[in-house]
């Protein structure tokens, strides 16, 4: 369950960098990052859970390649 | 103006660029950086639990602890079973126990580094989780990867598991005493190996009767 390990980091680091309520992370993910969009979005609601980013949703574009890159986030 | 929709809801788009490996990748390039001023390597062995990793760490004690300094890194979910072994084996040893955690990470490596403490132009093995699939995605600052698998686990296992051989620098075979009591092809495994990872060097050996572990140490003198 490698994703909880990359979401849990993932939200300390937007936490860190917005106060506002964040509406959409947006994530671009390689079809070779060995990464299952799923269990990101899985691991992602219940590390959001009283964050600036609970009830957000996760937007992952899928893309060539094994990156997997925080792009932008939205916020309110 | 939204950003998804163009409607106008009062939200703005906040550029946030950065890999989601980004804090792991920072302390493993620190690893690296603490090694390299020690002249120390760091070799990740990964497989799934039963390969063999802890009997070839053994048998490499036995093969090539009195001509280079080792120590090794021992990960597990729980116990320090693996460490014991090592220790009696006669090799400077610490346990990291992950508790649910199904892999080590760079900073796991870096406390664990600090404690055993080894000595200058050494070589480290970690022994990571037992598990095909996290381990490969995290870098822990060493000098290479290498993934460890028994004839007695199919030899379609590098096509199933294909993440993990891409990322290795190394395919130690083990167990190669029982090919011949198992429905096990090893050329097909060293073919399938290849279909993932085409330039893949691959080493067998047998850690009981020590078949093969001439070339391991081998490949151990040449990246201390």
């Amino acid at each position: 369950m490698h994703e909880l390990a990359l979401m849990d980091d993932l939200v300390a680091h937007i936490s860190e960098q917005v106060r506002d309520r964040v509406i959409v992370v947006r994530l671009e993910l390689g079809r070779d990052s060995c990464v299952s969009p799923d269990a990101l979005r899985f691991c992602f609601d219940v590390c959001a859970k009283e964050t600036v980013l609970e009830g957000a949703s996760l937007d992952i574009l899928a893309i060539e390649g094994n990156a997997m890159r925080l792009k932008e986030i939205e916020v309110t | 103006m939204c950003g998804t929709c163009g409607c106008d809801s009062d939200t703005r788009v906040v550029k946030l660029e950065r890999d989601l490996t980004a804090k792991n990748d920072a302390i493993a390039k620190r690893n690296r950086e603490w090694l390299a001023t020690r002249k120390t390597s760091v070799v990740n062995l990964i497989g799934a639990p039963g390969a063999g990793k802890t009997a070839l760490l053994e048998a490499t004690i036995r093969k090539v602890g009195s001509e280079l300094d080792l120590a090794v890194l021992e990960g597990d979910q729980a116990t320090d079973r693996d460490a014991e072994r090592i220790r009696r084996a006669g090799c400077k040893v610490m346990q990291i126990n992950t508790g649910t955690g199904c892999h080590l990470d760079a900073s796991m490596v870096a406390a664990g580094l600090e404690e055993l403490a080894p000595a200058p132009s050494s070589v480290v093995f970690v022994e990571n989780v037992g598990n095909l699939v996290c381990p490969a995605l995290f870098d822990l600052g060493e000098r290479a990867k290498v993934v460890v698998m028994s004839v007695t686990e199919g030899d379609d296992k590098p096509l199933k598991y294909p993440h993990v051989f891409r990322a290795a620098d190394l395919f130690v075979m083990t167990k190669i005493d029982l090919a011949t009591h198992v429905d096990f092809d090893i050329d097909r495994c060293i073919r399938n190996a290849r279909i993932v990872h085409p330039e893949l060097e691959v080493i067998r050996v047998s850690a009981r009767d020590g078949d093969g572990m001439e070339s391991w140490a081998g490949w151990i003198r040449r990246i201390a």
